[in-house]
Formats: structure tokens, C-alpha cells, sequence
């Protein structure tokens, strides 16, 4: 039998706890079940600059890796997002709902895909070099320096969590309550939402799309015991369980090839995540009946 | 306590006026639909250290509390403990009065049900004032004949308390004082003789 190095095992651990913690966190700050990084537009948002750095690697004929490429670009924007928004930005912030947010962010996910398409048969047309694997998350190329990252990303994530945990549980009884007992609403939601948006770009740069996986973890997670009653645990320790569950499907998805060939994990997550979707929404509309 | 309104303002309408808060009082709010009543509450909640100095606000308004989780109010208490103001004698009336949904998941509360874990988890983490948003919504005659002696109870104790309610007159009545808001260039808070 073959294992898995540790250094895979535990970058498995980490896409997963980041992207249940993502999801949770998206749900709880749109209070909306059915929210998840992909209905906002994070995945999309994601994918469009690996898009845009394969073009530029491509066409322009950078000699760079498209990983660090894709994340200087990700994390460049992200900080100006975060330290120079305009007047105008600020405004439009804090006045755009929630909803609004999770249309755009369906509408733009539809955009990148459409863009991804159309990329991608130019690109087969003039043979060049897609990455096609980015459509499903896999972590069968890594290098040892990633678990460093991310492993320092775990830790700013865990003092994120440490202080902001109380202000996530009041808020998970609505908006009001949570300004009643002294929480900055609009403080604390884009904090959320900037640190979901983060946590979901920086996996995708790394190791590609896992799809469902934001919406469905902190669901299937949400109905264990110690988190069903407890939001509090739920962000604190859920996504610990998420990064196992996903750091054995890795193991799996590596033991079990098929002719040779390993299945990237976030295909099998994401054909296994929209059955429990489908599950989770037929349930949910028989409660309601 | 006098809450002095100024500096914010409703749909780009600058709201002026004040309101006098006093203990073992009810306030009434009152004015048409649309003139920015629960608007004016949302600004008192969202600023309540400005404007209440220090006192402990508790506001019960017209959304529906619904968490993600499976959390039921019995245990919603349990957790909420530690911010627990002070212990009220009328906490023990509510819980009565809703002990049969007090084991279901909050999120799969009807509207009546909803409403009444929100007044009754107010009144478990109480404070010094209180401020009722429509609270009757929902409510079938006997939750209401309740709430009105709940708020007997929450001014006995020498709570504050403001009050938007359109309806029902019986509630309206334990009121020593109201005050209307009124829409025009600017929206406006003064004291009326409204008498019920």
C-alpha cells in the first residue's frame, strides 16, 4: 500500500478546513443556507486571474510559473481592496445588501465560466497549453514551500476566529440582535466576507476549484451534534473535521486510480457535494411543505 | 432619559426631534406607515451607546430571528447566559406561555411562535429599556392579552419602555406619553396629547 507524504496530507487538511470555514462564514453573513463562496462570486472572482495570468504567459510569453503569477495578482488586488477604496467604494459598500451581492456574484460566476469557455476553445484552436486541470481542485502538484504558506495563513485565520467568533454567533441570530449586543454589523460582515473571499482565491490559485464543497461541508458538518446547537463551535472546530474529511478523500482519490489515472479530489467532491445538494434542498422543501 | 435625535437621516431626510425616556413609563411612537418609525428605532439600536449612555437596550422589532443552526430556545438561553443583564421576575410568565416550542429549532417557528422567543429572549437578558417594534404581529389574542400584562409587569420593574403599535388600543392604553413622527422637508419627533 502507498501513502500519501505528509506535506499533500496536510495542504489537503488546509483546502479543506479554508473552504468549509469560507462557506460557513458566507452562509452566516448572508444568513442564507444556500450561500456558499461560488453564489458569491469568489470562485469566479479566483479563476479569473489564473484566466488572465495563462493568457499573459501564453501570448505575452512570461517565463514564470502560473501559480505565482495568478497569486500576485490575487493578492495584489485583494490588497488594494482592503487599503484604497474610494469615497465612492466605501459608499456603495455599505449600502449594498446582501442580496444584491449574491446576484452579482451568481451573475459573475456565469461571466468567468462563459469567458473560461471561450478561452479555452481559443486555446485548443491555436494549441496552446490550457489549465484545464483548474476546473477541478486536485493536489497532485504541489511543492513543499506551499504548507508554509498556508500553514501561517492557519495561523492569522485562527486569531481571526479567536476574536471575531462571539460577534459571528450573535449575528447568526439576524442583524438586529447582533446590534443590540454591540456588534459593528458592517464591520464584521466585510471582515467575513473579505476573509472568505481570501481563503476561497488562495486554494484555487494553488490547487484548482473545488466545487460544493463551500456550501455543503458546513451543512453536513452543521448537523452533528456538537455543532448543531453551537455556531460558536461550529466556526471554531467544525472545519477542523472539514480539513479530515477532505485530506482522506485526497488519500482516496491517490490510492484509488482509475487505469492509472488519480481522480482529482474536487471532481469527487464536487459530483458527491451536488447529490447532498439535492438532497439537502428536497428536504428542505418538504420541511416547508 | 431624553434621546436627542439629530445628525442622521431616514432616505436622505434629515430626522429632528427627541424623545424623553423615563423609568416605569411607556412612550408611545406613533405616526402613518412609511415615515420612518422603525427606521428611527433601527438608528437608536444601531447607536444605542450615543444615545442611551451606558443603559442597557433591548429591542424587539419586526425581523424574524432565524438562525442557521437547529438551536432551540432552551438551549439558545443556556449559551446566552453570560450577557444576562439581570434576572426578571416576568421571565418565568414567558416561558410558560411558549413552554410548548421551547425544545423546537427557532428556525422552524410559525410567525406567532418566532415572535413570542423574541420577546421572551429580551426579557430573559433584560436591561433598562425596552423598545417594541409592532410586537403584536402575529400574535393570536391570548399571546396579546399576555404581552399587555408582560409590559404592566416590565414598568412595575421600572423599565423604560417605547412603543410602535398600530393596532391594538389595550396596549396603547399603559401609555403615559406618545409622540408622533411626521414626514415632511425634514422628519419630525414631538411630544402629542394622544389620548387612548
Amino acid at each position: 500500500m502507498e501513502y500519501i507524504d505528509l506535506t499533500r496530507f496536510l495542504l489537503a487538511f488546509f483546502c479543506g478546513y479554508f473552504i468549509c470555514l469560507s462557506g460557513t462564514l458566507t452562509q452566516l453573513i448572508s444568513n442564507n443556507p444556500l450561500a456558499s463562496p461560488s453564489t458569491l462570486g469568489m470562485d469566479g472572482f479566483a479563476v479569473l486571474f489564473v484566466i488572465i495570468s495563462q493568457l499573459i504567459i501564453t501570448f505575452v510569453g512570461v517565463e514564470t510559473d502560473l501559480i505565482g503569477l495568478s497569486m500576485r495578482f490575487f493578492l495584489l488586488f485583494f490588497v488594494l481592496l482592503i487599503i484604497f477604496p474610494s469615497k465612492k467604494t466605501r459608499e456603495v459598500w455599505d449600502i449594498l445588501e446582501i442580496r444584491n451581492i449574491i446576484i452579482l456574484g451568481i451573475t459573475f460566476n456565469l461571466f468567468v465560466g462563459a469567458v473560461f469557455t471561450i478561452l479555452q476553445f481559443l486555446f485548443l484552436a491555436y494549441n496552446f497549453e490550457f489549465p484545464t486541470g483548474l476546473w477541478f481542485g486536485s493536489l497532485k502538484i504541489y511543492t513543499d514551500s506551499a504548507i508554509y504558506i498556508f500553514a501561517l495563513l492557519f495561523v492569522f485565520v485562527k486569531f481571526f476566529l479567536f476574536t471575531q467568533s462571539q460577534k459571528l454567533q450573535f449575528l447568526n441570530l439576524g442583524r438586529s440582535f447582533a446590534t443590540s449586543m454591540g456588534v459593528d454589523i458592517v464591520k464584521t460582515q466585510k471582515g467575513a466576507l473579505l476573509l472568505s473571499l481570501f481563503l476561497t482565491g488562495f486554494v484555487i490559485n494553488f490547487f484548482g476549484v473545488f466545487s460544493f464543497l463551500g456550501l455543503i461541508l458546513p451543512h453536513i458538518l452543521r448537523r452533528l451534534k456538537w455543532f448543531r446547537i453551537d455556531m460558536r463551535k461550529e466556526i471554531m472546530y467544525a472545519p477542523y473535521l472539514a480539513g479530515a474529511l477532505i485530506a482522506l478523500l485526497d488519500w482516496a482519490c491517490y490510492y484509488f486510480t482509475v487505469n492509472g489515472a488519480e481522480l482529482p479530489v474536487g471532481m469527487v467532491s464536487g459530483i458527491l457535494g451536488s447529490f447532498l445538494l439535492i438532497g439537502l434542498s428536497i428536504k428542505s422543501g418538504f420541511r416547508r411543505a | 432619559m431624553l434621546i436627542e435625535l439629530e445628525n442622521f437621516t431616514i432616505n436622505n431626510i434629515d430626522v429632528s426631534g427627541s424623545l424623553l425616556l423615563e423609568s416605569g413609563e411607556m412612550t408611545l411612537l406613533e405616526g402613518e406607515n412609511g415615515v420612518g418609525k422603525t427606521s428611527i428605532f433601527h438608528e437608536l439600536n444601531l447607536n444605542h451607546k450615543k444615545y442611551f449612555k451606558g443603559r442597557v437596550v433591548r429591542i424587539v422589532d419586526q425581523m424574524r430571528l432565524s438562525p442557521l443552526n437547529e438551536i432551540s430556545f432552551r438551549e439558545l438561553i443556556l449559551q446566552m447566559n453570560e450577557y444576562r443583564y439581570e434576572e426578571l421576575d416576568c421571565f418565568s410568565d414567558c416561558m410558560e406561555r411558549i413552554e410548548k416550542f421551547q425544545d423546537t429549532p427557532i428556525n422552524q417557528l410559525s410567525g406567532g411562535q418566532n415572535q413570542m422567543v423574541k420577546i421572551a429572549l429580551n426579557i430573559y437578558l433584560s436591561g433598562d429599556i425596552f423598545l417594541f417594534d409592532e410586537p403584536l404581529q402575529f400574535l393570536d389574542k391570548e399571546n396579546k392579552i399576555f404581552f399587555r400584562s408582560l409590559v404592566a409587569k416590565l414598568l412595575g420593574s421600572n423599565k423604560s419602555i417605547c412603543l410602535v403599535e398600530h393596532n391594538d388600543d389595550s396596549v396603547k392604553k399603559l401609555a403615559s406619553k406618545s409622540y408622533q413622527v411626521t414626514l415632511g422637508d425634514f422628519i419630525q419627533v414631538r411630544s402629542s396629547n394622544g389620548v387612548y
